[in-house]
């Protein structure tokens, strides 16, 4: 299934499967959920930084400069 | 996923600079870079402090690393792998994540808001389905977990995601498949919820 939704089927077996989940709820719904749950997890949204970008390249530079010293 | 505001031509005029040892340069490309790279290392299962923590020796890694930087790849490519290899060394240093989501977990499930809509309940259900989304993903086992996240969160292709998680493209197939499924069943709740508006 997981081929199915990335479009990386070929024609048969994908025609295979649709007509499978055609006759098959249980499976149909596996599907669904599925594409459902893909579409939820490309929009959402990412965990909030702690520190800013600029405020993490600052301490990449001070870990840097610490390293170089030593 | 979060998308760069440079373009692709800057970035590599960045690179370049970065290279040569300018650190302004390379400043740069830690704030284009740091929420993405601390997005992934959140959920490769790191928690905030871990993740800001690594965040930096990723980075700090790249830096050391430039003169290997092989341009056929993205560089947000190459620092996904720096990343997960990183994720994978603090996640292999301490014990299995203890806070567990039951698939039913009535409770969480209570806690959302009833309709799905715009605006700042909209909002307020991303943050939500964002916190449980990081519960069940702490469930996964790590490789499965790892899939999920480059492929379905992060957005990679099916291609760079093999080669950031290091196995042929076979292999990360099939843990995509294996990842999702367990994810499904982990957000069955939720995804039944959605289906109820």
């Amino acid at each position: 299934m997981s081929a199915y939704l990335d479009c990386d089927l070929r024609t048969q077996a994908r025609a295979r499967l649709e007509h499978h989940t055609a006759e098959c709820p249980e499976c149909r719904s596996v599907l669904d959920d599925l594409r459902h749950m893909l579409a939820l997890l490309q929009s959402a949204p990412a965990p909030e930084p702690v520190a800013d970008g600029p405020a993490i390249a600052t301490a990449v530079l001070r870990r840097l400069h610490e390293s170089a010293d030593h | 996923m979060n998308q760069p505001t440079t373009d692709p031509a800057q970035e590599r005029a960045l690179i370049a600079r970065a290279r040569a040892g300018d650190e302004s340069a390379f400043a740069q490309l830690v704030t284009e870079h740091s929420a993405r790279v601390y997005g992934a290392l959140r959920r490769f299962g790191l928690n905030p402090q871990e993740a800001d923590e690594v965040a930096q020796e990723v980075f700090l890694r790249a830096w050391r690393g430039l003169a290997r930087f092989e341009e056929r790849s993205q560089f947000s490519t190459w620092l996904y792998r720096i990343a997960f290899n990183e994720a994978q060394r603090r996640l292999a240093r301490r014990p299995p994540p203890t806070v567990s989501s039951q698939p039913g977990d009535e409770d969480a499930i209570a806690a959302l808001p009833t309709a799905i809509g715009t605006g700042p309940q909209a909002r307020t259900l991303d943050r939500e389905f964002e916190q449980m989304l990081q519960r069940a993903l702490a469930e996964l086992p790590a490789d499965l977990r790892a899939a999920v996240v480059l492929r379905d969160l992060e957005g990679l292709s099916t291609d760079e995601a093999a080669a950031v998680a290091g196995v042929r493209q076979a292999a990360f197939k099939s843990r995509l498949h294996r990842g999702r499924m367990q994810l499904r069943a982990l957000l069955e709740p939720y995804l039944r919820l959605e289906q109820a508006n």
